[in-house]
């Protein structure tokens, strides 16, 4: 079952009525819905920041905490990972002393992932360049790149942001989707000293970039047109989602958006940006059946997802300089 | 110096972004109304300079940059030649010399448009 059906937080979830746990006929406590994350031995920031958004979404719709169950029998990255991102506090356990002690005992010192960020717009951007900061300084970039640094995710993160509150929810999206639409995005980050990387992971719940750039300004009737020598049964497919990463690559050209207007559409481009002005790294956008992934000095590489993401996902993976 | 109106866009914020109030609340329209419109204007009255400076920003979005500077020709009427005359963009440091760049870019694509 997935994930998001066994957390199922739709508009009709009865708040505080805790379906996550019941008694038995027999008055024993049970807990007929959760995840078993105990089988899970590598945990990246883009798969926990869609988990924490799940269970957030639940835990509005529904007003009560999901359970985590058994999280001493995790993998110690899915424990760290999770604890670091703020998981428990968002499922309202808080940092309490059991799960902080088997933080301690587990925590791999090696790298660090950021406290989990959501908003609806632009205005959480000084609170996540504080925590890119602090990821900079964890991993002793020189100070002066750093604030070059510092500068080039602020503006591709903010572009990221903003897109979330410009396209991600319209409002024909909200009326239709018969889950909750927190109308927002998450972000976190994770700084790995051994591999001298910095990712950084924005993700939403919305309509998808297939699912809104096609329907406006005339993209789908010339992309179409542009694939149909390629793709044979190319409409019936695109319903399908076969091109929803040929959507992506084409909402990434300069000036391509949901709108006609030519100041329009600069933003996904410029999340490309920071992968150019970084020494080296790439940028991979995940969104319905589509992914994206743009490294640098490399040609892009796109192509469909066997299972579609719920949203869009957005993930800039810097490999930074070593000193010396 | 008495024939230059400064503006630092650090002072509205280092972390400027977005077209509108919508998008943040440090947006671009905003800039570009409250501060950099009435500079611009006064400057065009009295022949002085409009020097914007760059330095201290942390966050270079093209929304950002589009809509305050490209909002001059759009929103305000102003042509690219005007403002060649009357705006002056300093990085503030080397590296930012590519968003000046761009903010030449967004006026230039404004008066095409």
């Amino acid at each position: 079952m997935r994930l998001r059906d066994n957390l199922a937080a739709t508009k009709t979830s009865k708040k505080n009525s805790n379906p996550w746990k019941r008694h038995n006929k027999r008055g024993q406590l049970e807990i007929p819905r959760y995840v078993d994350f105990g089988q899970i031995q590598q945990f990246s920031a883009a798969p926990a920041v869609i988990l924490a958004a799940i269970y957030d979404r639940a835990k509005t719709a529904t007003g009560c905490v999901p359970p985590a169950i058994n999280f001493t029998s995790w993998s110690s990255e899915a424990f760290q990972t999770l604890y670091e991102i703020g998981f428990f506090e968002i499922i309202g356990h808080g940092p309490v002393d059991r799960v902080q002690k088997v933080y301690i005992e587990k925590r791999d010192t090696s790298y660090q992932v950021s406290k989990i960020l959501t908003g609806k717009n632009a205005d959480g951007l000084e609170e996540a360049s504080d925590i890119i900061s602090e990821l900079l300084g964890y991993l002793s970039v020189e100070p002066r790149l750093a604030e070059v640094l510092l500068t080039e995710v602020n503006s591709a993160v903010s572009e990221a942001m903003i897109n979330v509150a410009r396209h991600a929810y319209p409002q024909e999206f909200e009326d239709s989707s018969p889950l909750l639409c927190l109308k927002k995005w998450w972000m976190s980050a994770k700084a790995d000293i051994q591999s001298n990387t910095l990712t950084i992971v924005v993700y939403d719940q919305g309509a998808t970039i297939p699912g809104t750039l096609p329907e406006r300004g005339g993209v789908q009737a010339v992309l179409i047109d542009a694939l149909k020598p390629y793709i044979p049964n190319i409409e019936q497919r695109a319903k399908q989602g076969a091109v929803d990463h040929e959507y992506i690559n084409f909402s990434m050209r300069e000036g391509k958006t949901q709108t006609k207007d030519p100041q329009r559409g600069l933003g996904l481009p410029q999340m490309r940006d920071l992968i150019d002005q970084c020494p080296d790294g790439t940028l991979t956008i995940m969104s319905r059946r589509g992914l994206y992934k743009y490294a640098k000095n490399v040609t892009e590489h796109k192509r469909k997802l066997e299972v579609a993401l719920e949203g869009t996902l957005i993930e800039w993976e810097l490999t930074l300089p070593r000193e010396g | 110096m008495e024939n230059q109106i400064m503006i630092a866009v650090a002072d509205y914020s280092k972390y400027p972004s977005g077209r509108d109030d919508h998008d943040g609340s440090f947006n671009g329209e905003k800039f570009r109304k409250t501060i950099l419109l009435p500079a611009v204007i006064k400057a065009k009255e009295t022949g002085q300079k409009v020097t914007v400076t760059l330095q201290g920003v942390l966050s270079f979005g093209s929304s950002f940059l589009e809509e305050s500077f490209g909002g001059l020709v759009r929103c305000e009427g102003f042509s690219a030649e005007e403002l060649e005359t009357i705006l002056n963009v300093d990085p503030g440091r080397p590296n930012f010399s590519r968003h000046v760049q761009s903010i030449w870019k967004h006026i230039e694509s404004a008066s095409k448009a």
